[in-house]
């Protein structure tokens, strides 16, 4: 599976659409931290570090495109018949685009990084752990795209899958937001505070809404939770995504 | 060119995904009443039709767009765009029939919505409180011209970059960025507590955003005079099938 | 004998279609094995089970020697390169590019084989233009390229020469034959091409509605499609005496029809018959071409022969 990984890894890293991703994520971040364009208001009054941490929820965006078009080229292309004639059978081939997709993340983690440190974002310890938390939860995501990607095999419905998620995901947070605040109480508000940090939205909202806008933490499970719950998440796709995928039949 | 719209129209009436994206209105309609019956039933209040007629309006750009992107792209991934050409069809007419396809989907998808909107209403709650009928006539009139609006434009895109990998995603992200930035822009310009702060330059943007971009009609209730939202609608309309035809007749057909 | 491939009563069924049924096949070592049948008959189908892409419905079969649910037949599936349907290929790589990926992907330690392969595929100087700018016999040649990566011992391909040229076809023909007698690569090709087949198999198989109708060497097809002169006598037993005189190798076909295998000039022939006291009634120069051989075994005919083997 190495030389697998060792393939995708070549692929992913000469792939246009990453590497315009990841200019885009410098100079956007960079911009951005720096606030280059004269935001005024909330953007203002986020602080640096918090104009960086708010660019970040792009990555999500950036990843709901990239996945998708890079793993079902296997179908579309049909290379992924040559991987599976060579002796490869189709778990490996997806955890070998799942890992090329977490490097991919990683790489585009440090671009990121890099980009807001040069735009003038100072205050790592305010940084470090949001980035973190929310860099796993990206993962979960990523995994979650994967399912989508390696399970359907026609590019069109997987696009229009990976949209649904990503639209789900937006209008959940902000219907959760109105929920936790004020429906849901006791344990019903609990379980939703653990659904709402299921999505990487709904994490980075925890910390952006920490950083940025007020110390109140009405939709914080704490740290341990989020991880835990980015890493059940991750877990759970991966299972659904290999199981019984190497008697599938490939058309 | 009738000939091609009517051969057009058949293969979108008779395909699966036409079937599927009314059953997924449906379907949707369905999920946001349980819901928000739940909900309802959590703080013991009554439900209002306006709490679960418009569903639609929230999800209509992503809807249209993928549903006239999955019919446009067969064309390309069938290649059946080839045969329509080979056989004489001016690549004009091709497009502008697909165009008329994506209205027409826009349209069916938003009447049968509204009429699933009307059965909810009018049997699981007490009624419409605040809107008068012509309100919610206006409401689901502007609704249809917006969803007509963003069917020619996805179509259009989907016709211009058919069989590229790309066109799979550009009309979806611009469906979920235009949501997001509208919801931004809406809160901008008027905020739940206080006066809308904009001034200048980030003033008018956000104004010619929520009055002329379509996509914006279908985050809130209309609140700018029909000649707004026609000229709104038409423009979109018209700038996508004028940029679509050139293109469209400019590029090579793999 | 070796056999690279062995398959035993291997069925695959979708749904209520049986589209394989109880198929018996040996593919020897060295050997260039011509597949054989009508559109669909169940070739692919076969192919796709014996490259991993799809798993019987029952059965089983061998490569190589190894188990087809052996825990190591993935190490015995790296010895093997394979075309199905349509060349598998990255349309936004080079032909370089595309090898090396293949390679890698192989986990072979260098990449010395590329350019010797693209010299061999004829994409040598292809440079910079990506397979999505490829013409349909270029891709097709990359897609076999591909499949010759890593050195295999065992290359299925599934219509290598469609899409080609005249000048592509005998550059395949023959690059298969150098591979197959340099290196000892052991083929099998599936192709509709019969006289194209006839120019480089060893072995046939012959394949319809999912059974395996007929397996021979070229040898004994050779054997069933030969010339012949049919003649018609008025007394056999007389044409057997004037035959066995000569040591001319004959069939009897019926009580007055018989096929003579050699060159025969008319004048000898009647003046040999007229000392016998045997008249001809009539003569024909007879040859069976492999397509009419095939149309025979397979063509139309409801009482086709089922699995014979």
């Amino acid at each position: 599976m190495i030389n697998l990984y060792k393939a995708d890894m070549r692929r992913i890293k000469s792939n246009p659409i990453f590497i315009i991703g990841c200019i885009i994520a410098f100079l956007v971040t960079f911009v951005f931290t720096k606030n280059l364009i004269g935001l005024t208001g909330s953007f203002e009054m986020m602080g640096t570090e918090g104009r960086m941490y708010f660019v970040s929820i792009a990555i999500m965006a950036f990843f709901t495109i990239f996945v998708p078009l890079y793993t079902n080229m296997e179908f579309r292309y049909g290379v992924i018949r040559n991987k599976l004639v060579a002796g490869y059978s189709q778990k490996e081939v997806y955890l070998s685009h799942l890992l090329g997709h977490f490097t991919a993340l990683a790489i585009m983690t440090a671009v990121y990084i890099v980009a807001g440190i040069l735009g003038g974002a100072r205050d790592f310890g305010k940084l470090f752990g949001p980035c973190v938390i929310y860099i796993i939860s990206i993962c979960g995501y990523i995994a979650v795209m994967m399912l989508i990607s390696f399970r359907i095999t026609k590019m069109v419905i997987v696009s229009i899958f990976a949209f649904l998620v990503l639209n789900f995901n937006y209008s959940a947070i902000m219907f959760g937001n109105f929920l936790i605040s004020f429906v849901l109480k006791g344990i019903a508000n609990k379980i939703g505070i653990w659904i709402y940090n299921m999505s990487p939205f709904g994490q980075w909202m925890v910390w952006f809404y920490k950083m940025a806008i007020s110390p109140e933490d009405f939709t914080n499970p704490g740290v341990p939770a989020q991880i835990l719950i980015s890493v059940g998440t991750t877990l759970i796709m991966m299972f659904l995504a290999t199981a019984g995928i190497n008697k599938r039949n490939l058309k | 060119m009738f000939r091609n719209l009517y051969a057009d129209t058949r293969s979108i009436l008779s395909s699966r995904i036409f079937g599927l994206a009314m059953l997924a209105v449906f379907a949707g309609q369905t999920f946001d009443f349980v819901i928000t019956k739940v909900i309802y039933l959590v703080i013991d209040a009554s439900i209002s039709a306006e709490s679960i007629a418009y569903f639609y309006p929230s999800a209509a750009g992503f809807i249209v767009t993928a549903a006239t992107l999955f019919i446009t792209d067969r064309e390309f991934s069938n290649g059946c765009i080839r045969n329509k050409i080979i056989s004489g069809v001016k690549r004009s007419d091709a497009f502008l029939s697909a165009v008329c396809g994506g209205m027409l989907q826009a349209v069916m998808y938003t009447l049968f919505a509204c009429v699933v909107s009307i059965f909810f209403s009018s049997f699981f709650t007490l009624g419409f409180m605040a809107e008068s009928i012509s309100e919610i006539a206006d409401r689901w009139l502007v609704t249809t011209m917006a969803c007509v609006a963003i069917g020619v434009f996805s179509t259009s895109i989907v016709m211009m970059l058919g069989g590229n990998k790309i066109s799979y995603v550009v009309g979806l992200f611009l469906a979920f960025a235009m949501k997001v930035w509208d919801n931004r822009i809406l809160g901008k310009l008027y905020p739940e507590k206080g006066h809308c702060t904009l001034t200048g330059m980030n003033l008018a943007v956000c104004r010619f955003i929520d009055r002329y971009v379509p996509y914006s009609y279908l985050v809130a209730r209309p609140h700018y005079d029909m000649g707004s939202y026609i000229i709104g609608c038409s423009a979109m309309v018209i700038f996508s099938v004028v940029i679509g035809l050139v293109v469209f007749n400019k590029r090579e057909l793999k | 004998m070796e056999f690279v491939f062995k398959a035993n009563a291997i069925s695959k069924q979708y749904g209520k279609f049986t589209a394989l049924s109880d198929v018996n096949m040996e593919i020897p070592k060295g050997a260039i094995y011509g597949f054989v049948g009508k559109n669909g008959a169940g070739k692919t189908t076969l192919i796709r089970v014996m490259t991993g892409l799809n798993h019987p419905t029952s059965g089983s079969y061998e490569l190589m020697g190894k188990s087809f649910d052996d825990k190591d037949i993935a190490k015995t599936r790296r010895r093997m390169g394979a075309v199905v349907e349509a060349p598998a290929i990255y349309l936004d790589m080079t032909a370089r590019d595309n090898l090396i990926q293949q390679c890698l992907m192989l986990g072979l330690p260098d990449f010395n084989c590329v350019d010797e392969i693209l010299e061999l595929i004829g994409l040598a100087d292809t440079g910079k233009k990506k397979a999505r700018n490829f013409s349909l016999g270029m891709r097709q040649r990359l897609g076999i390229g591909v499949a010759l990566c890593g050195s295999p011992d065992f290359v299925v391909l599934d219509e290598p020469i469609n899409g080609l040229d005249p000048q592509g076809i005998i550059e395949v023909r023959e690059m298969i034959l150098k591979l197959n007698r340099e290196k000892g690569i052991t083929f099998l090709i599936s192709s509709h091409i019969l006289d194209e087949l006839a120019k480089v198999a060893t072995h046939y198989g012959f394949i319809d509605k999912g059974h395996i109708v007929r397996q021979m060497t070229a040898k004994d097809l050779t054997d069933e499609c030969r010339k012949s002169v049919r003649m018609k006598v008025s007394d056999i037993s007389l044409l057997s005496k004037v035959m066995e005189e000569k040591s001319i190798d004959y069939k009897v076909i019926d009580s007055n029809t018989a096929d003579i295998y050699a060159e025969l000039t008319f004048s000898d022939v009647a003046k040999d018959f007229e000392n016998a006291g045997c008249t001809i009634i009539n003569m024909q120069e007879r040859e069976e071409s492999l397509e009419s051989f095939y149309l025979s075994l397979l063509g139309g005919n409801e009482d086709v022969q089922k699995s014979v083997c």
